[in-house]
């Protein structure tokens, strides 16, 4: 990707002293970062969390006590529109048990979309098109689910596992193994294909409303599938025993 | 409105299968190699765990069809 050494983030200063160190012997040799390697959707993700927190301060800053929403259209009003979707959405899904799980659904809906609307911006990149980024997401999903699977069900949570009856275990514990670690390389792979795919598209294609139109359109899609299928294998963990 | 946003939902939560089932034998693949190389049994382990990561593959589709079969086609309302 040629293009992605000409953005802002490598005017940075101090990008070039952390890039080296990254690079450095300092750091173990499978976390260290290859020979032209760049870190640029780390500072791209790190700007999403600042612009979200800033959202919030601006919205929820002096008179977060109210009940009465303003009468007209501001931040703390679209917040709240989108988290009451995203509530809706959740109830849906999950039924009822599934509030409880916003906190985490929530977030990485909110992430994912404003990372990807980050690289509908000209000069910014989205951080969901590096495989890192995606992965970061989808990893915590992963341990979660199996988390609160064996917190409902405890040790019968293994029995899925081992399939219906002992005599074939042998057979099922690796299929079930391999079907389980499919879904987080599947997660993160598709929400990383697409948003690359959409990215080199917008950028081969700027100043085509079309284009910009599709960006936004992949951009919820993804995110809106990136949290479905999460919520799909919670409810799944959290599921009676067939 | 209401009804196409329902349709794309339902096109993501199933479009997602494929992808799963391919990278599933993908997986059962990799760990086959993995082990053939650590137990010197080219090729009979990579084909073994290809045959799992297909049943994987198609457990993962019996899941989404249980899954359904549960919830409806569509979620209700």
């Amino acid at each position: 990707m040629e293009g992605h050494d000409i953005t802002w983030v490598s005017k940075l200063p101090f990008n070039d002293s952390f890039t080296s160190f990254l690079q450095s012997d300092s750091i173990p040799s499978f976390l260290r970062l290859g020979e032209d390697g760049n870190v640029f959707h780390v500072y791209h993700a790190i700007l999403v969390v600042l612009i979200l927190t800033v959202l919030v301060f601006i919205g929820y800053g002096k008179r977060s006590e109210d009940l009465v929403p303003e009468g007209r259209i501001s931040i703390r009003n679209i917040l709240e529109v989108l988290v009451e979707q995203l509530l809706k959405l959740i109830d849906n899904t999950m039924g009822h048990e599934g509030k409880k799980f916003l906190p985490l659904i929530g977030t990485l809906a909110i992430f994912i979309l404003f990372c990807n609307l980050l690289g509908l911006i000209p000069g910014f990149l989205p951080p969901t098109d590096n495989i890192n980024t995606t992965a970061a997401c989808a990893i915590p999903v992963f341990f979660f689910y199996h988390y609160i699977g064996v917190r409902r069900h405890g040790w019968r949570y293994v029995k899925q596992f081992i399939g219906p009856f002992w005599p074939i275990a042998p057979l099922m514990f690796p299929i079930e193994v391999i079907s389980h670690l499919a879904r987080p390389l599947s997660l993160s792979l598709r929400l990383f294909g697409n948003i690359t795919g959409d990215h080199i598209i917008l950028a081969m294609s700027y100043g085509f409303i079309l284009a910009l139109g599709l960006g936004i359109f992949v951009s919820g899609i993804q995110a809106l599938v990136f949290i479905l299928l999460s919520m799909m294998y919670m409810s799944n963990a959290l599921a009676e025993e067939h | 409105m209401e009804n196409k946003k329902k349709l794309f939902r339902e096109i993501g939560r199933y479009g997602a299968i494929g992808l799963e089932m391919g990278i599933a034998v993908v997986i059962g693949i990799l760990v086959g190699f993995w082990m053939d190389s650590l137990f010197n049994t080219k090729p009979w382990l990579t084909l073994v765990f290809m045959l799992f990561g297909i049943a994987a593959g198609f457990k993962g589709l019996f899941r989404v069809l249980k899954y359904v079969e549960k919830n409806g086609l569509t979620d209700k309302e």
